[in-house]
């Protein structure tokens, strides 16, 4: 067999080998999305929960700062502590919304 | 603006619709890549799985003016190179030579064809014994030869993908194919 023979061959055998295409199943497509949302959600939840954790100290901090600038009145303390953590909910909610970090959660 | 496009921007906005339209529109040509990356069909699965997941993670950093297909395929091979090519998955080798049969393949092609039985055997040995020489083929030449042949990219393309220079692609393919000659020309012997 010539040279050239093989070449054609070999050219034409690789192209029929490999220019393929299979199809994966349904199960595999169904598998790989909900490892996917899976992901998805547990980087969420971990995102929350270190969001959470940072607001929670910035908020003690903030109720120290007021402590240590205003002295203690337990009123004003009652009252600045109920708008302030208001205002952080509303506004870490929004925040949470925007962002699209609570897709796990189905809040949207 | 292109539907691929359209399809990365919904995604990128959370959009699991999107997610699944973008897996399904690819889902053939990367598990086709898988398959023949993998040597067998369990990996090929994995492999699969991996790649996407690794593509919704970095699909913020994707740069629209390159092809998608090319940063899956770029991905996918990224994740073969790291993960699979240098395990042995005894097992999953073991399960796909028993759940794979030649003869069964000819069989099942010729009662959809016009070509005898006795062609198609002939065929699809021909075609057993080139996959199983490019299977035991050194990866360098392997990928490229795959690439090249899989999806018709070009050198330049095969290049971006492996991040070698186009030089080095054109030499890997040639050298690849003479080894592959090679080793059939003996086993004809």
């Amino acid at each position: 067999m010539s040279d050239t023979h093989h070449k054609a061959s070999i050219d034409t055998q690789l192209s029929e080998l490999l220019n393929t295409r299979e199809i994966p199943s349904d199960y595999l497509i169904s598998k790989t999305l909900k490892k996917i949302s899976n992901q998805e959600e547990a980087k969420n939840y971990h995102r929350v929960w270190l969001l959470g954790l940072v607001s929670m100290m910035l908020f003690w901090l903030e109720i120290g700062a007021f402590l240590y600038f205003a002295g203690y009145q337990l009123i004003t303390l009652a009252v600045y502590t109920i708008l302030s953590s208001s205002i952080n909910l509303v506004v870490g909610l929004i925040f949470l919304q925007k962002r699209r970090l609570m897709k796990g959660w189905k809040l949207q | 603006m292109c539907e691929t496009e359209e399809i990365i921007r919904s995604c990128r906005a959370g959009s699991s619709f999107a997610a699944q339209r973008l897996i399904e529109k690819h889902k053939t040509s990367l598990y086709s890549l898988t398959i023949k990356l993998t040597k067998n069909k369990y990996d090929a699965e994995d492999l699969f799985q991996e790649t996407w997941v690794k593509v919704f993670r970095k699909l913020n950093s994707f740069d629209e003016k390159r092809s998608f297909e090319n940063w899956l395929f770029t991905i996918c091979l990224n994740t073969y190179r790291d993960q699979y090519s240098k395990k042995k998955r005894w097992l999953n080798i073991i399960q796909n030579y028993f759940s794979t049969d030649g003869t069964d393949q000819a069989f099942e092609k010729v009662q959809n064809t016009n070509i005898s039985l006795e062609e198609e055997v002939v065929r699809t040995d021909e075609q057993l014994k080139l996959k199983k020489h490019l299977t035991q083929l050194d990866d360098r030449f392997r990928i490229p030869i795959i690439l090249s042949y899989f999806n018709d990219s070009s050198y330049k393309e095969i290049a971006e993908m492996l991040k070698i220079p186009e030089g080095t692609v054109k030499s890997r393919i040639s050298l690849g194919k003479k080894k592959l000659k090679q080793l059939l020309q003996e086993e004809w012997l």
